[in-house]
């Protein structure tokens, strides 16, 4: 009995040990944040004997959190609706014209474009943004992020698009519904599991940007969570407690975001990714 | 951490600076002088941008607006800080986006790209000028035209602990090889000689630079002849000793000198950990923070074994430029007026522990540090590299490439990394 | 005649369906990429008026170019050892906590929560715990000052963060293999590592297609980490080709020479994916 228990024992400790490792930058960061610096320099990582949380209202203060935020969410929401509504559509009607040499090459396109690097557009998307006057708006941003994502959502939603049988979609033309209400009221909903986790995917993404907004969004007024994040502890490099301040704060609504979604960002990456 | 973040930055700034200026440029011409005259009586707000890493800088910068404030009712500022590292990225991207600041923390000789784009104002003849130090004036002038004034005059030597080197019975070195003898008899008694804090890579170039800058003085047209192709960097042994003595320094570990940045350097220094630091003079401030009575002092980084060549590298230190963008000249200069009146020349120099770069201060009262760097200009024993240094862009950006590559990989091969370095740089010149 | 018409409208409804997109990426990605492309003929400077149409001259330049090596071996390195690093330790992930039950449950939202963040946040809270962590109370130095070893100190960040990822891509397969063939092996005898080998393995081939093929763009378009991490630096001593890329066409003021160098980025990028999507298809087949 004993015999077979204790690799079990070991495997969980193990396990344990690991899990400790992807958990201490997170504890470094809120005890940096709730020490002041002299404290820093004295105890290093130990528990704080005094929380200092004014560190995060004068982190939140400075940095501008509560409009970086906004911005953000805004970003966040106009990217992840778009790329569901034209990414779900496009996928399907690539999906179901496989054999068609046109669509084909359409798909090859796309899966060919989620290997071009960014540095590659980098300059002429700037210069034409400038052009278009879209640099330094919201807007801006938005289309530059829902661009990219592009690719990659219809190469991941294709994928399963094909393995849903075409018997639902052939019964409701049956019934006369045309190809819009066809979609959205019958196949839509059956892609969930997909469109959930892709809608994960790109709102972390277009939460975490850092690199197209940085070229895209300089003006202070709209720069988003990331990029006001970065900017606050360039400069208060040296106030290490009020960097971690701000860094935890801007962890945060990702944190939350990822403890409320996680059923669906582990379970339906793990439901949906590998058919993809 | 300085380091890190600030390159990302970059990205945008290069965009910025790139389609930016070019276009910008063209609209910015007429602004100025037409905008001036409406903002007498109102309200205005002034933006500030600098790079001013200590907070005792940053006070006196804040004790020299409020005086303005005071003295001009209708003028408010608006200081905005940024990381060393990324400040000319985002500078130049606000630039581009037609966001430019009024008043911007910078050498002109560092920025003669902007200047040559037509976005930093034109400032020669203003009656400020008169109360300065003419050489440091004389570095803020390019061309013929002035575009920048200096708060202080600047500095890079070697900061020492006075308590332990008299607890070691150790003289301040005079050459190199006394240097070297220092360190050894430091270390045998296990002390750390030099607090190292490269993980912002900066802090090792600062550390090649006291020893080269001091050097420059006998090759003043050096860095204009690598530029016109005349000189190559293996071409000169000097410069190759100065590489060899930069690496000798750096071998002497003061623990995990790759993973320290440089707060936690200075820290050390201050601390008492180290017996010396080899830092500008930008440091007076941060040592005095983290020990403001410790007994230190400063000498210049002896290079050479004659000991009268053994002078101090001199520049004008910190100083603001005026933006071509801004719509409030007149306030803007009334701002550099405080700043070089009596009592904005002492706040500058009481909060920062610098020597002020108006021709009327007096060290009495002056922190003993700075006592200590004032003495050498006051005995000429000094060589103003300001305008000597005038690599900018991607020539500059590979020399301090190299200045981190040979420094900080023990292993370099340094005639090889000196020939890359010309390799490169003639790569340029065609 | 009406037959011909409808075939049009419907040829058009399903092209209603695919123009949005299209619409987007051509906008966003095709004509910026095409107008660089143009670029990289010319010896523009990114910020002056006038250009220059130089031929292939950008490219033989960069074939010369001493320091292009440097960037190109780290580029190489980090995806070789992000690429064995995560696929490993993710799959290893994967294996110990298949299964449900909470405590796996837990483990699993554990083990993903680094990939949740951005990478600049990863890259400043690693330049931390290397030299808080690390050294005091380990004694490793630095690993990021190191021109030596700062390549792998990247590597080492890139791997917490996206081994979850794989972990995750694992998993869905590992559930796909049915319990049965487990028993199977276990009467005939097989061991745990046989067991691994005979059923495990070709059962999560696709997952290991993807995960390789993911990494591999990942690996090689790699800018963030370093960029943030270290600037590249110390030196160039990690510097990658997105950021020579990056260099060349911002601060260096050479847009021309940047954009050649990002289009042969983005050809290696095509060949080596084009090979190693090759080596798995037949390997796939084999198995």
């Amino acid at each position: 009995m004993s015999n077979r228990k204790w690799p079990l024992m070991l495997r969980n400790v193990l396990l344990l040990a690991l899990a400790l490792l992807f958990l201490i930058p997170f504890y470094i960061s809120i005890v940096y944040s709730l020490k002041s610096r002299e404290e820093i320099t004295a105890s290093g990582i130990r528990f704080p004997s005094v929380f200092h949380w004014e560190n995060y209202s004068r982190a939140m203060e400075i940095s501008n959190f509560g409009h970086a935020l906004k911005n953000s969410s805004i970003v966040t929401l106009v990217v992840t609706v778009v790329l569901l509504i034209v990414c779900s559509m496009a996928s399907y009607i690539i999906a179901r014209n496989s054999r068609n040499r046109f669509y084909n090459s359409v798909y090859y396109v796309f899966l060919a474009a989620v290997l071009i690097p960014f540095q590659v557009i980098m300059l002429p998307l700037y210069i034409n943004l400038k052009d278009w006057g879209l640099l330094n708006t919201l807007g801006g941003l938005s289309l530059a992020l829902i661009a990219f994502q592009i690719p990659y959502n219809i190469f991941v939603m294709t994928g399963f698009i094909k393995s849903v049988p075409r018997d639902l979609e052939e019964a409701a033309y049956i019934d006369g519904a045309g190809a819009y209400r066809t979609f959205w009221s019958v196949i839509f909903p059956v892609l969930k599991p997909i469109t959930s986790t892709t809608f994960i995917l790109n709102a972390l993404a277009a939460w975490n940007d850092f690199q197209t907004s940085l070229i895209v969004v300089q003006k202070e007024a709209v720069r988003t969570l990331p990029l006001t994040q970065f900017y606050f502890i360039g400069q208060y490099s040296v106030e290490v407690n009020l960097a971690f301040a701000a860094f935890t704060l801007s962890v945060i609504p990702v944190l939350i975001f990822y403890f409320a979604a996680q059923r669906y960002i582990i379970g339906g990456m793990m439901g949906g990714a590998v058919k993809g | 951490m300085k380091k890190n973040l600030s390159l990302l930055a970059i990205t945008a700034v290069a965009t910025a600076s790139l389609a930016g200026c070019g276009s910008t440029g063209n609209d910015l011409s007429s602004s100025p002088a037409s905008a001036s005259s409406s903002a007498s009586e109102k309200e205005v707000t002034i933006n500030i941008f600098h790079h001013l890493g200590e907070e005792a800088k940053r006070n006196g910068l804040k004790a020299i607006t409020d005086m303005t404030t005071e003295k001009y009712p209708n003028i408010k500022f608006n200081i905005q800080a940024i990381d060393y590292n990324s400040y000319n990225n985002i500078l130049k991207t606000k630039i581009a986006a037609g966001d430019a600041p009024d008043i911007v923390f910078g050498n002109p000789i560092a920025y003669r790209d902007m200047i040559k784009a037509g976005q930093i104002l034109d400032l020669t003849g203003e009656s400020f000028f008169q109360e300065l130090n003419p050489s440091a004036l004389d570095e803020m002038t390019i061309d013929g035209k002035t575009y920048g004034v200096p708060l202080d005059i600047g500095a890079m030597g070697i900061y020492y602990n006075k308590d332990i080197f008299q607890e070691q019975g150790l003289q301040i070195p005079t050459t190199f090889s006394e240097l070297i003898k220092v360190a050894d008899a430091l270390q045998a008694q296990k002390i750390i000689p030099f607090a190292h804090g490269f993980k912002d890579s900066w802090t090792a170039q600062a550390d090649f630079q006291a020893d080269w800058y001091g050097n420059v003085s006998k090759f003043p047209d050096f860095f204009d002849k690598v530029q016109d192709g005349s000189q190559k960097f293996a071409d000169s042994p000097e410069f190759k000793a100065s590489v060899e003595r930069y690496k000798k320094r750096l071998s002497y570990s003061s623990g995990d000198d790759l993973g320290t940045d440089y707060a936690k350097s200075v820290q050390m220094f201050a601390g008492g950990k180290t017996a010396m630091l080899i830092e500008g003079d930008w440091s007076i401030s941060e040592i005095r923070k983290n020990n403001p009575q410790g007994n230190f002092g400063f000498f210049a980084l002896p290079f050479s074994e004659t000991a009268s060549d053994n002078i101090l590298g001199i520049s004008a230190g910190d100083a603001f430029m005026a933006s071509a963008q801004t719509k409030h000249k007149d306030e803007v200069l009334k701002f550099f007026d405080s700043m070089n009146s009596a009592e904005g020349a002492k706040a500058w120099s009481d909060h920062s522990k610098t020597i002020s770069a108006n021709k009327n201060f007096t060290i009495s009262g002056a922190d003993p540090i700075t006592s200590d760097i004032f003495e050498y200009i006051q005995s000429s024993r000094t060589y103003s590299f300001g305008k000597a240094y005038t690599l900018t862009g991607q020539m500059d950006a590979i020399f301090r490439k190299f200045q981190e590559t040979v420094g900080l990989d023990q292993s370099a091969n340094v005639d090889k990394l000196i020939s890359h370095l010309d390799t490169d740089i003639s790569r340029l010149l065609k | 005649m009406a037959l011909a018409k409808h075939r049009i409208k419907r040829e058009l409804i399903k092209l209603s369906f695919l123009i949005p997109a299209v619409l987007f990426f051509v906008v966003i990605i095709v004509l910026p990429f095409v107008k660089g492309l143009s670029y990289s003929f010319t010896d523009w400077d990114g910020i002056s008026e006038s250009r220059n149409f130089i031929g292939f001259k950008n490219y033989s330049l960069l074939f010369q170019d001493h320091n292009l090596l440097k960037p190109l071996k780290n580029t190489l390195f980090f995806w070789v050892v992000t690429l064995i690093g995560t696929n490993g330790i993710g799959l290893m992930m994967a294996l110990a906590v298949n299964g449900s039950g909470r405590f796996n449950r837990a483990l699993r939202t554990v083990f993903f929560l680094p990939f949740v963040l951005s990478l600049v946040l990863v890259a400043f809270l690693w330049t931390y715990l290397y030299s808080e962590i690390l050294y005091p109370y380990f004694g490793v130095k630095s690993l990021l000052g190191n021109p030596h070893t700062v390549m792998w100190g990247i590597s080492i960040m890139a791997i917490w963060k996206d081994a979850g990822y794989c972990m995750v891509i694992y998993l869905a397969a590992l559930q796909l293999v049915p319990a049965e063939y487990y028993e199977a092996a276990k009467v005939e005898g097989a061991g745990l590592f046989r067991r691994f080998i005979s059923v495990t393995l070709p059962m999560i081939v696709p997952a290991l297609t993807a995960n390789i093929t993911l990494l591999t763009g990942w690996g090689l378009k790699v800018f963030d980490y370093p960029m943030t991490a270290t600037g590249g630096g110390p030196g160039n001593a990690s510097e990658t080709l997105a950021i020579y890329v990056y260099n060349y066409t911002f601060p260096y003021n050479q847009a021309g020479y940047g954009q050649a160098a990002a289009i042969m980025l983005l050809v290696l990028v095509f060949a080596i994916t084009a090979v190693v999507a090759g080596l798995l298809r037949r390997k796939e087949v084999e198995m």
